[in-house]
């Protein structure tokens, strides 16, 4: 955890005057303006860029992995289709989440919301440049999701808000990434069984 | 002898005339009121909130490590922010007024037209339109204090734990510094001309005038502004929430009350979402406790000292 917040904390010279007042929104707009070299974000975006400004051109890496040997991407599912078994029409749902997962659905659904990937069986050919770079990245990668999701949100503090406090104050440098990473363990320790 | 009504002589007409106010009144504000207050005795999950914990909401709120920690800070905040309007909003207001009823002003109208526009703006709109002109990159404030030559000035004034709350709550007293203006204004115009007139022949220059006769005259609509700003701003949210959203960034620097009870009893933490009702109503409970109290204190404040001499 304390490299994590030290990687992080080294990002502070690199960021815009004034980036504490800066948002996720005017910082979209000052790498979409060519004020910004780089930016983090994710492959949601995409269809966002390509609406604004359809000339615009950019790519994607992925953010440098500490040790080549072990490299991971974040794959984040967002989102699940279930179906309630104490419905009247079970067979029916059926049909539909059958399609839903079929080859034509998940080819349609990955080309027209373009940065969001079909998780299923057969994947289908993407026709979005940028998705398929998105796409590329995972080559090669094991694939994560977002650490705090599966475990560490069901309390308070949850994960999720401490990450994000202890990240803004590590970057502005108010506290040192040792410091983010006890307040980080004392946190979730309150109420997370294994970090007890 | 007073009229009785037909259908029973013991209930007296007037009863019929505030029956209908009485039951609106009692079932949009007593009602819910009660509801709420019973509601901060009671915890549970989503929309079910039947267990009951008695004060357990409170303890927690008052007491109990992180929760008590954002509780407090909310409630400091809070006072940070009617303070800065009590002291800015309503001594601009007193001032705006003390000019514009001054006979030597020209286009008198057109200033008060002007002072007054900002609080016919929607707060969405002025929020926004602040935040932009406070942007640290291509922010108008930023850039005119560069150009006056104080560049060591320049901050990102959103974004800084010191900054933020205070420069929220000068935005909002930018919008709403005509409503003391008015108050104060149509309250120096209704004071005789014959005093100043007795004044000026005493040989009372404008500082004397002002601390003898103008200020005891309309100390009691002080008083009336004072309990008004008290509760506006002890409720408030809206400006907050335009500029800064709903979880007080930075740092919590920007948590008032409104913010906390939302992110507690009506949205839930950002990203999970899920409310906590209980707590939520006991927040607004101690709200409305705080409000109760302060306007009690400040109209004895202002009754006893507006009576004397």
């Amino acid at each position: 955890m304390v490299s994590v917040f030290e990687a992080m904390a080294s990002l502070e010279l690199y960021l815009p005057d004034g980036y504490q007042a800066i948002s996720y929104n005017d910082s979209k707009a000052l790498f979409l303006l060519g004020e910004a070299a780089m930016w983090f974000d994710g492959s949601w975006t995409i269809s966002e860029f390509e609406a604004s400004e359809p000339d615009f051109n950019w790519s994607v890496f992925a953010p440098p992995a500490p040790s080549a040997d072990e490299q991971r991407i974040t794959f984040h599912p967002d989102a699940g289709v279930a179906i309630n078994p104490e419905s009247d029409h079970i067979d029916e749902t059926m049909i539909f989440v059958e399609w839903l997962s079929g080859s034509t659905a998940s080819e349609v659904l990955g080309n027209e919301l373009a940065g969001f990937f079909p998780m299923v069986a057969d994947a289908p050919t993407l026709t979005n440049e940028h998705a398929n770079e998105f796409l590329a990245l995972n080559q090669g990668r094991e694939l994560d999701v977002r650490f705090p999701w599966p475990k560490l949100m069901n309390g308070d503090p949850s994960g999720y808000n401490l990450i994000q406090q202890e990240s803004v104050q590590v970057i502005t440098g108010e506290i040192s990434p040792q410091e983010a990473a006890d307040r980080m363990e004392e946190g979730i320790s309150q109420w997370y069984e294994p970090a007890m | 002898m007073l009229q009785r009504s037909r259908t029973s002589p013991f209930i007296p007409v007037w009863i019929w005339y505030m029956l209908p106010g009485l039951i609106v009144y009692t079932l949009f504000m007593a009602l819910p009121l009660f509801k709420s207050l019973q509601l901060s005795l009671y915890t549970g999950s989503g929309f079910r909130i039947e267990t009951f914990v008695g004060f357990d909401n409170y303890r927690q709120l008052l007491t109990q490590g992180d929760v008590a920690r954002r509780f407090w800070g909310a409630f400091g905040n809070t006072w940070i922010f009617f303070l800065v309007h009590m002291v800015v909003q309503n001594s601009l207001g007193l001032l705006f007024a003390l000019l514009l009823s001054g006979e030597a002003l020209k286009g008198r109208s057109a200033y008060r037209t002007v002072i007054f526009i900002p609080a016919t703006l929607a707060i969405v709109v002025t929020g926004f339109l602040w935040k932009l002109l406070l942007n640290p990159q291509w922010g108008a404030v930023n850039l005119f204090l560069e150009m006056i030559g104080l560049e060591s000035f320049v901050q990102p004034w959103l974004g800084l734990e010191g900054t933020a709350l205070i420069v929220i709550s000068l935005v909002s007293s930018w919008q709403w510094v005509g409503i003391p203006t008015m108050i104060f204004l149509s309250a120096l115009q209704s004071i005789s001309n014959d005093l100043f007139e007795a004044a000026d022949i005493d040989g009372a220059g404008p500082w004397t005038t002002f601390w003898r006769i103008k200020l005891p005259l309309i100390w009691p609509i002080m008083g009336v502004l004072a309990i008004l700003t008290f509760t506006n701003n002890f409720n408030a949210f809206d400006v907050v929430f335009a500029m800064a959203g709903a979880n007080g960034p930075p740092g919590f620097s920007t948590d008032i009350l409104g913010t906390y009870f939302y992110r507690v009893g009506i949205a839930g933490e950002h990203p999970v979402g899920i409310p906590n009702m209980g707590l939520g109503a006991a927040v607004a409970s101690i709200i409305f406790v705080v409000l109760f109290v302060g306007v009690l204190l400040m109209r004895s404040v202002f009754q006893s000292d507006g009576t004397e001499e």
